[in-house]
C-alpha cells in the first residue's frame, strides 16, 4: 500500500518513484512547493477517500507523516 | 550585541565554556536564558520587559488553551492570543505608518491639523520572537504541539540567543522536541535534555559561523559602499548603473543576511541545537515559487504554514482565491520588513509574480513533466528569466524614495544602452567590481558541492585550520573599519 501513496507522489512531483521513501520531504524532493503540495492534497483525499484539514497539511514535514494523518482517517500504508 | 564584534568574541566562547562547566541541566538552561537576555540587554536595552511580558502571555495562556474543554473557550483564548501578538507587533510597527498615512489623506481632503507621530523606536527583535511566539500558540491551538510543562522551557525557545534578534524564526514544533529528553526516535518527555558540546557539532557550528562571518565582513559590508554611491540618488544614472547596483545590492543583503544566518544556526549547532536553512541558493531558483523555498526560509514556511494555506485551502480550485492569498501573503511579507510602501510594493510584486505562475501551472500543468523543461539549457534559461524578474523587486526593497525607485525601475527594464558613466562608475568601485565577480564565481562553484560547511567540517583539522586562519586572515585584511550593524537588525 506504501507503493500506493509513492506512486501518487512520484506522479505529482514527477520523480523517479525509486526516489521516494518515508523521509522524503520538500528539502529532499525538488518540486515538492506549496502548489505541488496542495495537488498532492487533491489527489490523496480522491484516491483514498478522505478529507484532510488545514492542521494536518501543515503538520506534515515528510512523507512518513503523510502516512501518519492517512492512518488517521483509518487508510493503512504500512508494507 | 552584533555578531561581527569583539564583544561577542568574547561573549559566545565564555558561554559555551560556562555550559561545559555546568553539568547541571537545569542550570544549563537557566544559564542561557540569562545568557540571552544579556544578549538582549546588550544589543538594545529597549523594552526588555516586552519580551518578559511576552513569554510570560504565551506560555500561560498557550497552557490555557490546551487545557480548554470546549471548543468555545479554546477559541476564545486563541483569538485573544493572536491578537495581542498582532496588537503588540503592530502598535509598534505600524501606529507611526498609520498616523502617517492618515495624515496625508487628511492634507488630500484638507481636514485641517495634523496627528502627532509617536515617534516609536522598535524593540529590537519584536519580529522574530512575536513569530515564534505564534507559531507556539497556532501550534498548539491546532493540536500539533503539547504545550511546555515549564515556564522555564518556553523561556528558552524563544529568548534563545543566536535566533533572539534577527531568526532564523523558530517553529516551536521543531525547536521543542530537540530541547526534551529523547526517549525513542520520535517521542519525548517532557524532561529538558543536558545541553552537551560535542566536537563534531562545534567543529560544523564554526565551520558555518566562520562562512557567516566571510559573507557579511568580507563581501557585505565592502560592497555596501559601492550600493549606497548608487542609490543615493539614481536620478540621471544610466541603466547599466542601476542595473549593476541593483545586482550589487542583492548579493550585499545576501551576504548580510544569510551570513547572520549561518552564524545563529552555527551557534545553535555548537549547543546541539539543530535549526534548518534559511538560504538555500536561492540564486539558482528557476521560478518565482522555487525562489521563495530557497529565500528567507523560515519566514516563507511560517507565511505559508499560517497564512496562506488558511487562506487558500477551502476553496483552492478558484483561481480568485488563489491570486487574492497570494497576494495578502506577500504583501503581509513585504510589510513584515518594514512600515513603508516601498516594502509593499517589493511583496506586491511578488505577488503577482507567484500568482501568475501559479495559474499557469494550473491552466498547463503537463508543461512542467514536458521533455524540453527537462533539458539543461531550459533550467539554464529558467534561473536567468527568474533571476531577471526577482532582482527587479529589490529596487523596491532599497529605494525609500519613490520618485528614485519608479526611475531606477523604469532605467532597469527600458535599457538606453549607454556606457559612458557606467564604466566610470566601474573604474572608481574596482574593489566592490572584483567582489561581485568574485562572489558570482564562487557561488556558480558551490552549485552542485551541497552542504559547503559540512564538507569543510569533515576535513582534517590541519586543513581546517588553515581554512580557518585563510578566512580570518581575508576578514581582517579587508575589515572596513567599524562592525556594521545586519540589515535584518532593523526588520
Amino acid at each position: 500500500m506504501s507503493k500506493k501513496l509513492y506512486e501518487i507522489m512520484s506522479r505529482v512531483f514527477s520523480v523517479p518513484i525509486l526516489e521516494i521513501n518515508d523521509q522524503s520531504s520538500p528539502e529532499t524532493i525538488e518540486r515538492w512547493d506549496s502548489f505541488n503540495g496542495l495537488v498532492l492534497v487533491d489527489e490523496l483525499e480522491s484516491t483514498f477517500n478522505v478529507k484532510f484539514t488545514v492542521s494536518e497539511i501543515t503538520d506534515v514535514q515528510t512523507t512518513a507523516d503523510i502516512k501518519r494523518h492517512l492512518r488517521n482517517h483509518g487508510v493503512i500504508l504500512d508494507d | 550585541m552584533l555578531f561581527n564584534t569583539l564583544d561577542f568574541l568574547i561573549f559566545f566562547p565564555l558561554v559555551l565554556s560556562f555550559i561545559v562547566l555546568i553539568q547541571n541541566r537545569k542550570f544549563q538552561h537557566i544559564f542561557i536564558i540569562i545568557a540571552s537576555f544579556f544578549f538582549l540587554y546588550y544589543t538594545n536595552n529597549y523594552l526588555i520587559v516586552l519580551l518578559l511580558f511576552t513569554i510570560l502571555f504565551h506560555f500561560y495562556l498557550g497552557r490555557e488553551i490546551a487545557k480548554s474543554t470546549t471548543q468555545k473557550r479554546k477559541k476564545s483564548l486563541f483569538v485573544i492570543a493572536v491578537g495581542g501578538s498582532l496588537g503588540l507587533l503592530g502598535f509598534f510597527k505600524y501606529t507611526d505608518f498609520a498616523i502617517a498615512q492618515f495624515n496625508v489623506l487628511g492634507n488630500y481632503f484638507d481636514f485641517g491639523s495634523q496627528i502627532p507621530l509617536l515617534n516609536l523606536i522598535l524593540p529590537i527583535g519584536i519580529s522574530f520572537y512575536m513569530f515564534h511566539s505564534l507559531s507556539y500558540i497556532i501550534d498548539i491551538y491546532r493540536g500539533n504541539l503539547q504545550p511546555c510543562n515549564s515556564l522555564r522551557e518556553y523561556a528558552f525557545f524563544v529568548v534563545f540567543f543566536p535566533t533572539l534578534v534577527a531568526g532564523p524564526i523558530l517553529r516551536a514544533s521543531q525547536f521543542l522536541p530537540q530541547l526534551r529528553e529523547k526517549i525513542e526516535q520520535s517521542n519525548t518527555t517532557h524532561s529538558l535534555r543536558q545541553i552537551l558540546i560535542t566536537h563534531p557539532n562545534l567543529k560544523f557550528g564554526i565551520t558555518l559561523m566562520t562562512l557567516g562571518f566571510f559573507k557579511k565582513m568580507f563581501f557585505s559590508d565592502n560592497i555596501a559602499p559601492f550600493v549606497n554611491e548608487i542609490f543615493l540618488n539614481p536620478i540621471g544614472l544610466e541603466s547599466y548603473s542601476v542595473i549593476l547596483g541593483t545586482i550589487a545590492f542583492v548579493i550585499q543583503i545576501y551576504c548580510d543576511f544569510s551570513g547572520y544566518s549561518d552564524i545563529a544556526i552555527g551557534a545553535a549547532a555548537t549547543l546541539g541545537f539543530k535549526i534548518p536553512l534559511n538560504f538555500n541558493k536561492p540564486f539558482f531558483a528557476s521560478s518565482p515559487s522555487d525562489y521563495w523555498t530557497r529565500w528567507h526560509i523560515s519566514l516563507s514556511t511560517w507565511v505559508r504554514d499560517y497564512l496562506y494555506f488558511p487562506l487558500v485551502f477551502k476553496n483552492r480550485k478558484s483561481d480568485l482565491r488563489i491570486i487574492s492569498s497570494l497576494l495578502i501573503s506577500m504583501i503581509l511579507i513585504g510589510l513584515w520588513h518594514g512600515s513603508a510602501w516601498n516594502f509593499v510594493i517589493w511583496g506586491g510584486l511578488h505577488g503577482i509574480y507567484l500568482s501568475i505562475y501559479t495559474i499557469i501551472r494550473k491552466r498547463f500543468s503537463f508543461l512542467e513533466s514536458h521533455q524540453i523543461f527537462q533539458k539543461n539549457f531550459s533550467k539554464f534559461f529558467s534561473i536567468i528569466v527568474t533571476q531577471y524578474f526577482i532582482t527587479f523587486t529589490f529596487i523596491a526593497f532599497r529605494v525609500r524614495d519613490l520618485d528614485h525607485m519608479f526611475y531606477s525601475m523604469k532605467k532597469y527594464i527600458f535599457l538606453d544602452f549607454s556606457t559612458m558613466q557606467t564604466i566610470e562608475i566601474i573604474k572608481s568601485n574596482e574593489f566592490a567590481m572584483i567582489l561581485i565577480l568574485l562572489f558570482i564565481s564562487l557561488h556558480i562553484i558551490s552549485y552542485k558541492q551541497g552542504n559547503l560547511a559540512e564538507k569543510i567540517s569533515k576535513i582534517n583539522s590541519g586543513y581546517w585550520m588553515l581554512f580557518l586562519t585563510t578566512i580570518f586572515l581575508l576578514v581582517a585584511l579587508f575589515y572596513v573599519g567599524t562592525a556594521q550593524q545586519f540589515i535584518y537588525f532593523k526588520f
